[in-house]
């Protein structure tokens, strides 16, 4: 069914046979927190795996953020729950990144990937590469998730959170910049971009 | 040339679903992770319960103070004696003996009223 029909995202889809929806969130609002938090927590471990490329790290940070929204806002509506479980991960990846970069202050400066760089564009994409726009080809090398997650861990920090948090986890644009600490219009451009560059990468030679 | 890419290959929306499904399927494979995140979840839960039981609770001493209030405010309304505003009530410290010390009448007027009243005995 969603396959079938492409003008709608991924949420939107899965929202579809469901109960009523969040104001914030295409996804189905939950009826437990049990569930809900399992359900994000998995998909919480794939984006914090993304971001920092090591999964313990990125179990820890997960279980953490867990733990602080568990402890601060247990009592708060469902609605507000995916929100602000986000926001305290992203602080909490943050606030790794920071003492990373503390700790490798000296080296940060050979890192071929330098992740605060958001708008700088990487001299490399510029390059006329020979790009595969065969639909099938594309089809075949979406769904292997490690091209997947290797082509989404490549786009800057800002591009990645825009994409996964409007079009994986179905946020719309108001709730997502309000996660990231940005304007909505700043969300769009992201958004735009990481398309973009996923197609850029899907389309590139292996 | 921006067209003929769009029809060749996969518009933005399919593809931005496509990568979705492959991470939601990425997402729901059991790993080491899942038995955190029960513990996790059967934390929250009785957390939840307790944070929602508490709440409650102050809200039924909040309904609970209010009322008490409202109803000693009633009270004191209706057991208070109606006085018209248009009468000065005497204050309670206002004695007889208070009464006699304070001069009523001028003392000019008393001397004049007793010069009047000797020059008519003298006519």
């Amino acid at each position: 069914m969603i396959a079938q029909n492409p003008m709608l995202s991924f949420a939107q889809a899965h929202s579809l046979s469901v109960q009523p929806m969040s104001s914030s969130s295409h996804r189905p609002q939950p009826l437990s927190i049990d569930q809900w938090l399992k359900d994000i927590g998995r998909r919480a471990l794939v984006m914090t795996n993304i971001t920092l490329r090591h999964h313990d790290v990125s179990q820890d940070i997960v279980q953490d953020s867990l733990l602080a929204f568990i402890s601060r806002y247990a009592d708060k509506p469902s609605n507000e729950w995916t929100p602000l479980f986000y926001t305290i991960l992203r602080s909490q990846i943050m606030d790794y990144k920071r003492k990373q970069a503390r700790r490798g202050k000296w080296l940060t400066w050979f890192s071929p990937n330098n992740d605060d760089d958001d708008d700088a564009e990487d001299p490399m994409s510029q390059i006329a590469t020979e790009t595969d726009q065969n639909p099938e080809t594309l089809l075949s090398r979406v769904n292997d998730i490690t091209t997947v997650q290797h082509i989404l861990s490549q786009l800057p920090n800002r591009q990645q959170e825009a994409f996964l948090y409007r079009a994986w986890e179905g946020l719309d644009i108001k709730t997502t910049a309000d996660i990231m600490g940005c304007s909505e219009s700043s969300v769009k451009t992201h958004y735009t971009r990481a398309l973009q560059a996923l197609r850029h990468g899907l389309q590139e030679p292996v | 040339m921006m067209n003929t890419q769009k029809t060749n290959s996969l518009d933005d929306n399919t593809l931005a679903t496509h990568v979705c499904l492959t991470l939601e399927a990425q997402s729901k494979q059991s790993s080491d992770f899942d038995h955190t995140l029960a513990l996790l979840a059967q934390q929250a839960k009785q957390t939840r319960q307790q944070a929602l039981k508490q709440k409650n609770s102050q809200k039924h001493w909040l309904w609970f103070g209010g009322s008490l209030a409202m109803a000693a405010c009633v009270a004191m309304i209706t057991l208070t004696p109606f006085q018209p505003s248009n009468t000065v009530a005497p204050s309670p410290h206002y004695t007889a003996s208070q009464e006699s010390t304070v001069p009523s009448v001028d003392p000019q007027l008393l001397e004049d009223m007793d010069m009047l009243m000797a020059l008519g005995e003298e006519s």
